[in-house]
């Protein structure tokens, strides 16, 4: 009966460390109240309306989560040049291809930055965005930003890689 | 002299002591925040969406358990064949994003935001032959005691 607790190889001694740990995990993110659910939900971006966006002239009160913008207002916004474009990626990734007018502000090495960013006046209507909807780096710049006092910060969230499929279906 | 290395039963302890320190410190952050590893694994595309949580909760924990096995010598063969196992993984995980030109956090200890880098790749390539090391030690052991 107490068989199974004296492993004979490698592979039960794993088995049994492995069933362990799921018992243990889960049974700590059920207590924990920092739990979170077993199956990920999509995420949902509170998108900005065009009315807000393009006759925004001032900051606007917002919450830890920032506003999307879609492709057709970020388009408009390129166009218009009524927007700061900031890449959050490494200057690597930048280098190899960005959306037209971005700087490059890499979120993990902002503090080489602050030069620029201390130029740039703090109600500019700034659009951040980085590798894609499962990337953290366009979110924690604005928050490091929104911390510096800039009060027109939104988020780009389908980034490089939704403006350049955006481009190939255009393409087509 | 490459035979002496790997039998060598201070460094089968050392190693054991290192890798464990390693996950265990590894570990404590990705538990206590849950959801930020979940992001930093969103972040790799490869793991499939519905599976990204159940990741996030086990890996850490794993993490947290091997490590405390290989201090104390637990379930030793096991504990170090899922320590190479994890390892050889992070590795590959690590090498395929950096050819894939992604420009994201690690993730490898947490909320440390420290960049994805061929570093990174070595010092988890470092840690696999150490796991190999008391693996291949740990079944050594098992035969001379039968």
């Amino acid at each position: 009966m107490i068989d199974i607790f004296k492993p004979k190889n490698s592979l039960q001694e794993a088995l049994i460390i492995i069933v362990f740990v799921i018992l243990v995990a889960f049974g700590y993110n059920f207590l924990s109240p920092k739990g979170i659910p077993l199956v990920n939900q999509a995420a949902t971006y509170n998108e900005v309306s065009d009315s807000l966006l393009f006759n925004l002239t001032s900051g606007i009160a917002d919450s830890a989560s920032y506003r999307s913008v879609s492709l057709s207002q970020l388009q408009q916004l390129i166009k218009n040049k009524s927007a700061l474009i900031i890449d959050a990626r490494n200057p690597e990734a930048f280098q190899k291809g960005h959306i037209p007018t971005a700087i490059n502000v890499p979120f993990l090495h902002m503090f080489d930055y602050m030069a620029t960013l201390i130029t740039i006046p703090t109600d500019t209507l700034i659009v951040i965005y980085c590798e894609g909807v499962n990337c953290e780096l366009s979110s924690n710049l604005a928050k490091a930003m929104k911390d510096m006092h800039f009060t027109r910060i939104f988020i780009y969230h389908d980034g490089i890689k939704g403006w350049e499929d955006a481009k190939c279906s255009e393409n087509l | 002299m490459f035979r002496k290395f790997i039998d060598n039963k201070l460094l089968t302890y050392i190693a054991r002591v290192v890798v464990g320190f390693v996950l265990i410190i590894a570990s404590v952050p990705k538990i206590a925040e849950p959801s930020t590893f979940a992001k930093s694994i969103q972040a790799y595309q490869i793991v499939p969406g519905f599976l990204v949580n159940l990741f996030a909760l086990s890996i850490p924990w794993l993490e947290l358990v091997i490590g405390i096995f290989l201090i104390f010598g637990l379930l030793l063969r096991g504990s170090s064949l899922l320590s190479a196992v994890l390892f050889s993984a992070f590795s590959v995980l690590i090498a395929v994003s950096l050819f894939r030109g992604l420009s994201i956090d690690c993730g490898c200890f947490g909320l440390d935001g420290a960049p994805l880098s061929w570093s990174r790749f070595f010092e988890n390539i470092g840690l696999l032959l150490l796991s190999l090391q008391i693996f291949y030690n740990s079944l050594m052991l098992r035969k001379c005691r039968l």
